[in-house]
């Protein structure tokens, strides 16, 4: 991997040490590009007439993102955010009274809320997959979960606050055996490591444009297995999924686009294709190889800081390194962190409330190297954080 | 009065084309590009949070110029990704049960009327259509005899997608409060071509696209929630996440006192960016001027057209708004279109099933919509005559 040229790939780089990739990567020119230059061609020529002019690199960007998660073409749907991608999954089920759905204990606030919202609309029941000894969702106890009742499993595969890559494979082995529909919450994966649905054996996949794909915020998508689409009615359906055909009925697309709505800003939808692209082009694997090793080295290190705690569960983990101090408080680290140019983020307990709770978290430093990151980076990150300690 | 020359001077596709769609999608002038470059470009240099950080003002004074826009204030705005985003996230909210009825207007536009054919299937409730006066607009004297307890929502639009007509949105919202039913307007074609003002209205819900009449970037939407709407217990968005809705205990989540709770996470800052500057540039000029020279290149229009050979105009209604709409006689409106394409003019063709219940009610074809703005010349519509004289053979 030539580092160099990707960081010179990246404008960002020349203003701040970003080590907030799991927040919002920084976008390579070529993403850039995309989006500017069909911002000026809309204005040049018309919303319309800009996307029948690059009709071609519009599909081809569904195709790129297909690429990047194993999928056939006519199984993404563009949409505005992570959110609305896994909603549309997710409120498309149908639940009654006293149906399961079962969850890790690493969900992310956004699914839980839903979750709940749904339980107080249907009286579902919302139940926690337990973890094994390393923190990650236990397979065996979720085999022994199952029942009749068990009418979806959805789980977050990477969470927000920590390194933790829950066995999505494994999960998904179990919902495929036993025929259950399995949504799965990627947001932090695409773009970091290799990602394949047929592996995965998920129904859905949700996942987010901005973090480590380094596509521009206001972009998600969600994936939909082939064989869902046979009979599956999206939450919310309007006249782009579905066409109107008589006073009481309607069609609907037999590609997984029902799931968009009318209409979007495809200057986006282009810029996530470029980033799909560029991934591809550096190749996933050598990304996995090194955001790991950035990953593990700032774990490393980080340990011998006195007063560090390093809080990333899991036998497997990924590139999202998460710390407490014991008396110094995460904002105030961030903020020390900003002051020098140095991008990080803080994971709050609301946001992975049930796993912050069950560990007693207080509010963690989280940083998230990339690919393009230098050692030198991770060092001055490191520096500066023994100086914060020090003072 | 609003100075042609700047307006089409700070807007780039002026001139390369002759661009009469401004109802499905209008042109950005600079300025809105421009706000939406420098934020990528900031993006890029710094990184999307820390932009956001450092914009955080001017992307909050958003939800001002929306508020401002319609005469609400910013606690009752949402900011969406699109019309059907703002609009469904109101509708799925609402627990319809069986036999509890929907109001809404023979116009309807498909993306609505689809998400309610599909309530019907999942609950059993009930789509009544509103009758229309003479004059084709929905009739707010037929709507107050409809109202039972069974009536749990009006859904209507103000102006169409296949016409000029404006529906009586006021005095539906007279009917509505009067009866305290919920009332959700879809205003897509009406924001960035006329002053719209909440409180006339009464509606407790209004929805909108930025990319129309507004000039704001594709991607763009936002929703009205009436204050007293937000206090009701129950006021549930159809869609939640920890942005609307912080998760505050394992088994609780709390929602945002503002309309926020109607948005998700997360968003473009750009585009926001993008719509808050289509809003003040329209400000600027002033929704009133827009109105005036909208409505004079429309009723003009209309008139020249209706002394064409063969020829109807087919809108509706008393009061016109600035979508024009036509059939000839024996050619049809997709050879029309194709053939003004060919001279540089953008019109559209608007399919029967865009609005299917008048379609059907009218026994109308396919027709041929021309939606100027104030940015459009008088000559530019000389030009389309001459056109259409020549696609039907009247030339």
């Amino acid at each position: 991997m030539d580092i160099e040229r990707l960081r010179a790939d990246t404008p960002g780089v020349s203003h701040r040490v970003h080590l907030n990739n799991a927040g919002s990567g920084l976008m390579p020119r070529t993403v850039l590009d995309a989006v500017k230059d069909h911002l000026d061609l809309e204005a040049r020529i018309g919303g319309y007439e800009a996307k029948a002019q690059e009709n071609d690199r519009i599909e081809a960007a569904y195709s790129s993102v297909a690429r990047l998660i194993g999928a056939e073409k006519s199984e993404i749907a563009f949409v505005e955010n992570a959110t609305v991608a896994w909603q549309q999954a997710f409120f498309s089920q149908s639940f009654k009274e006293g149906d399961r759905i079962l969850v890790a204990e690493v969900e992310y606030a956004a699914n839980y809320v839903a979750c709940l919202q749904m339980q107080k609309r249907t009286g579902c029941v919302i139940e926690v997959i337990p973890n094994d000894e390393s923190g990650a969702i236990d397979c065996e106890a979720l085999e022994q979960m199952l029942n009749e009742r068990v009418k979806l499993i959805a789980i977050t595969w990477i969470p927000t606050n920590g390194g933790l890559v829950n066995p999505a494979t494994g999960v998904g082995r179990i919902a495929r055996a036993h025929g259950i529909p399995y949504l799965l919450d990627a947001c932090q994966a695409p773009g970091q490591m290799p990602v394949n649905v047929e592996e995965l054996g998920c129904d859905f996949l949700s996942a987010t444009g901005r973090k480590f794909m380094r596509g521009p915020r206001g972009t998600g998508f969600l994936y939909v297995r082939s064989k869902m689409l046979e009979h599956l009615e999206p939450y919310m359906l309007d006249l782009h999924g579905a066409v109107w055909t008589g006073p009481k009925t309607y069609e609907m697309r037999s590609d997984a686009r029902r799931f968009e709505t009318w209409e979007s800003a495809l200057a986006l939808h282009l810029g996530l294709g470029a980033a799909a692209d560029y991934a591809l082009q550096i190749g996933l694997e050598a990304i996995q190889k090194r955001v790991l090793m950035l990953a593990d080295r700032l774990r490393v290190d980080l340990n011998e800081i006195p007063g560090v705690s390093v809080q990333d569960i899991g036998a497997q983990q990924c590139a999202i390194v998460t710390f407490s101090h014991e008396n110094i408080e995460a904002d105030i680290i961030k903020a020390a962190m900003s002051a020098e140019n140095i991008n990080i983020s803080v994971s709050k307990p609301p946001s992975t409330l049930l796993d912050s709770q069950a560990r007693s978290l207080p509010d963690l430093v989280r940083v998230s190297p990339h690919y393009y990151n230098s050692e030198d980076e991770v060092e001055t990150f490191l520096s500066a954080l023994r100086r914060v300690i020090s003072r | 009065m609003i100075d042609l020359n700047k307006a089409r001077a700070e807007t780039p596709a002026a001139g390369n084309a002759i661009y009469l769609n401004n109802a499905s999608c209008s042109l950005m002038p600079q300025p809105v590009v421009d706000a939406m470059q420098d934020y990528f470009a900031l993006e890029a240099r710094v990184g999307g949070y820390p932009a956001m950080a450092q914009q955080s003002t001017a992307i909050e004074a958003v939800y001002a110029s929306v508020a401002a826009l319609i005469n609400a204030k910013p606690g009752e705005i949402a900011l969406m990704g699109s019309h059907t985003l703002a609009w469904q996230s109101v509708f799925q909210g609402f627990r319809f049960k069986e036999g509890d009825r929907i109001l809404t207007d023979r116009s309807e536009y498909a993306a609505n009327y689809i998400a309610m054919l599909q309530m019907k299937k999942r609950t059993g409730c009930v789509i009544d259509v509103i009758p229309c006066r003479n004059d084709g607009a929905t009739d707010p004297v037929a709507l107050e005899k409809m109202i039972d307890e069974h009536v749990k929502l009006i859904a209507t639009n103000w102006i169409p997608t296949n016409g000029g007509l404006m529906n009586p949105a006021a005095e539906i919202g007279r009917v509505a409060r009067a009866h305290s039913i919920p009332y959700l307007l879809d205003a897509c074609q009406a924001v960035g071509q006329m002053p719209v003002d909440v409180e006339e209205l009464g509606c407790d819900y209004l929805s909108a696209a930025g990319r129309k009449w507004l000039r704001a970037p594709k991607g763009t939407g936002f929703l009205y929630v009436r204050e007293e709407r937000l206090s009701e217990p129950g006021c549930e968005p159809g869609i939640i996440d920890d942005i609307g809705a912080p998760w505050t205990s394992a088994d609780a989540y709390e929602l945002l006192d503002s309309a926020r709770r109607f948005e998700t996470h997360e968003n473009s800052p750009a585009l926001r960016l993008g719509l808050g500057t289509a809003i003040e540039y329209a400000r600027t000029l002033g929704l009133d001027n827009i109105r005036t020279r909208v409505n004079h290149l429309a009723e003009g229009l209309r008139t020249e057209l209706a002394g064409l050979p063969g020829i109807r105009v087919q809108d509706l209604g008393v009061e016109h708004a600035g979508l024009v709409t036509f059939a000839h006689d024996s050619v049809a409106s997709a050879d029309i279109t194709a053939a003004l394409l060919k001279e540089n003019i953008t019109v559209k063709t608007i399919p029967q099933a865009g609005a299917l219940l008048d379609t059907l009610a009218r026994g109308i074809p396919e027709l041929v919509r021309v939606s100027a703005h104030y940015f459009n010349s008088e000559d530019e519509l000389e030009a389309v005559l001459k056109a259409l004289r020549g696609a039907i053979g009247a030339g």
